[in-house]
């Protein structure tokens, strides 16, 4: 996209071509965002979908002053947010291993793809994927979760470290990597 | 344990902090369908606004203008009566009360044949005179075998009661003064056509006299000049039947004997709305405002078609054909009834006679109208014909498919026209509960002028009869 402040103010204007050129270069990275805080891929289209159609709906409110990108891939999370307080999802916390001092060596790492990792977070529980994916991945502090997601601060803090125990051991069991201690307790 | 923790937020930032996936491609389009929808439902929104905005501005227009031509016309019967009324009295020397101006006052003793070029003079002479002519036209208390004022009640120069009334008091003065002067003038002619000074002596018309019949007299004026209305409507409408737009002929015949044809049938519906009005004359009401109105179409054993690209329909949807248009039906998830919607190219005739299925379709449109009433009678029981055009938008349309009476899909109507035109012709008989309120029927009959579809294998422009019960307040 040569210019993208232009192609912004045609799409403010509604013109379809713009559209197509601003959805054809974002969609990519969008549909990823998406992705990681959806369950499954028709949760993430479905969410891709409605964030992109408020995007447009709303581009004429951009102010030019911040990141064009971050101000969508914004919409894209609290899209995904709105649909998941929607659901009220009410999971019963599950009782789960916690795995202790395990020491990931660069090469293990590399072995294992995204499409991987993007499978196994899907497969957390609805909040704690999302809390997870607020501050691990976006960098959000746990005071603009709890603001984010209507819950306290200490909430958020066991729901992160939550998803940190059901990450960890759905990365040894999947990819079978060494631990250099293992004590198993029971929550 | 915090490297640990560090070290799972870095493994799924680093991968997952950019990851890209492409979207499959029906997602644009499906973004592209709701954006159209968006747009068309934000025109709709806008043409509304506007149209009733046009309509108020036109009512509000119209009325100023009336008022203005009225106003205008007014200031000539004002000298006309100025001059009339002081043609009554004998010319004499310049013995006026208009503080020493030369009262241009016609010297023919004749009443005929004056009224233009003394009219001119008295408007330009005194306003005190001016005003002396209103409040003579308007209490006719100055009674006199010549004169030709008008009659009570037509002449309204004073917005409110205060004004008129200090108006009055400063006339009093005047009139007192002229009237004497009058008085004396006809004891020195002894004219055969004389005033009558019995009925003008002021000496015994007492002020609360005057006041009293000022008052009664303007409250009379202003009653017959309270020109705009508001009208609350509501009727039952009988529809004629949408006619079969022959769509069925595509579908496949079966001869199985279980096999119930389709039936439709366009429902008779109920209209409502707040109309207000205008009195351009005291016969003539032209009227605009709105009201809802809805086209309602129940069809049984419904004939549906399933998904298939030949029909070019989605993979998710189902199509009926009724007369009103064709019907897009959302498949539900999980519905005990996939075996009719989901069902293949051809009908599934066997399925759908397996239980009663109903569609209901609705159609709603806001009317807009401009009507003109022309009073034919004019009394306690008063009748009349109204005619008018009105913009139909629509603002509703829904489907619903039950099955046993269960509801198991919605959807809407295809191809319906944002906007259509219509036409009406009424009979409308009032009765006059009290001075501001009126009850009418109205028994009226509208036609839409272009199909509610732009399915050009739709022709609907339906008929209807209503019968409109109103309820009319005046504001006085």
């Amino acid at each position: 996209m040569t210019n993208l402040e232009e192609t912004i103010k045609k799409c403010a204007s509604g013109d379809r071509k713009a559209q197509t050129t601003l959805y054809n270069h974002f969609a990519q990275k969008m549909f990823g965002v998406c992705l990681r805080y959806s369950k499954d891929t028709t949760e993430a289209e479905d969410n891709l979908q409605d964030g992109f159609i408020r995007v447009f709906t709303k581009i004429d409110q951009f102010g030019f002053k911040g990141s064009f990108e971050g101000w969508m891939r914004r919409i894209m999370v609290n899209t995904s947010l709105e649909k998941f307080r929607k659901s009220n999802h009410l999971y019963p916390v599950e009782d789960m291993l916690v795995f202790e001092s395990i020491q990931y060596s660069e090469e293990t790492l590399s072995g294992i793809s995204a499409d991987d990792l993007m499978k196994i977070i899907q497969q957390l529980p609805p909040r704690y994927r999302m809390v997870f994916n607020l501050y691990a991945i976006e960098g959000y502090s746990h005071q603009e979760i709890a603001k984010l997601m209507k819950i306290t601060e200490g909430t958020s803090k066991s729901n992160l470290s939550r998803a940190r125990v059901i990450l960890q051991k759905k990365v040894i069991d999947d990819f079978g990597l060494e631990k250099n201690t293992v004590t198993t307790t029971l929550c | 344990m915090l490297n640990e923790n560090k070290n799972i937020d870095r493994l799924f930032r680093e991968k997952l902090g950019e990851y890209e996936k492409t979207p499959p491609l029906y997602i644009w389009s499906n973004i592209q369908g709701k954006l159209n929808t968006h747009r068309k439902e934000r025109r709709i929104a806008i043409l509304k606004t506007a149209s009733i905005a046009a309509a108020i501005i036109v009512a509000f227009l119209a009325g100023w203008w009336m008022t203005g031509s009225e106003n205008k016309g007014s200031i000539p019967q004002n000298n006309v009566a100025v001059q009339r009324s002081i043609n009554n009295v004998a010319p004499s020397a310049n013995e006026n009360s208009a503080g020493g101006d030369a009262l241009a006052v016609n010297t023919d003793n004749d009443n005929s044949g004056t009224t233009g070029s003394s009219s001119k003079a008295i408007r330009s002479s005194s306003s005190n005179l001016s005003s002396l002519a209103t409040f003579a036209a308007n209490t006719s208390f100055i009674s006199n075998n010549h004169s030709t004022a008008k009659k009570p009640g037509e002449l309204v120069l004073f917005n409110t009661e205060k004004e008129f009334l200090d108006e009055l008091h400063h006339n009093f003065k005047i009139v007192k003064k002229l009237t004497d002067w009058i008085v004396a003038v006809r004891k020195d002619e002894e004219t055969p056509t004389g005033f009558n000074t019995n009925a003008i002596t002021l000496n015994q018309f007492s002020r609360t006299t005057a006041d009293k019949s000022a008052t009664k007299t303007m409250n009379s004026s202003v009653r017959n000049n309270g020109r705009w209305i508001l009208k609350a409507e509501f009727a039952p409408v009988f529809n004629n039947q949408a006619q079969n737009n022959g769509q069925g002929g595509n579908l496949m015949y079966n001869n199985s004997q279980s096999y119930k044809p389709q039936e439709s049938t366009t429902e008779n519906t109920f209209s409502g709305g707040m109309i207000a009005g205008y009195k351009v004359s005291k016969r003539l009401i032209v009227k605009s405002g709105f009201a809802y109105n809805n086209i309602r179409q129940t069809t049984r054993n419904v004939d549906f078609m399933g998904a298939n690209p030949l029909y070019n329909v989605a993979a998710n949807a189902t199509i009926a054909s009724t007369p009103v248009g064709q019907v897009n039906l959302d498949k539900m998830a999980n519905s005990r009834n996939d075996a009719i919607l989901n069902s293949s190219a051809s009908l599934n005739y066997a399925s759908k006679n397996l239980v009663e299925n109903v569609l209901k379709q609705d159609i709603g449109f806001i009317e807009i109208p401009l009507q003109a009433t022309y009073k034919l009678i004019d009394k306690k029981i008063a009748i009349g014909l109204t005619g008018g055009i009105s913009t139909n938008i629509l603002v509703g349309n829904k489907a619903i498919l039950s099955e046993n009476g269960e509801n198991i899909s919605t959807g809407e109507t295809s191809n319906m026209r944002n906007v259509v035109y219509s036409g009406s012709v009424g009979f409308e008989v009032g009765y006059e509960i009290s001075n501001r309120i009126t009850l009418t029927v109205e028994p009226r009959l509208k036609h839409f002028v272009n199909s509610i579809s732009t399915n050009k294998s739709v022709n609907y422009k339906p008929s209807q009869m209503a019968i409109v019960t109103g309820l009319t307040y005046s504001f006085n």
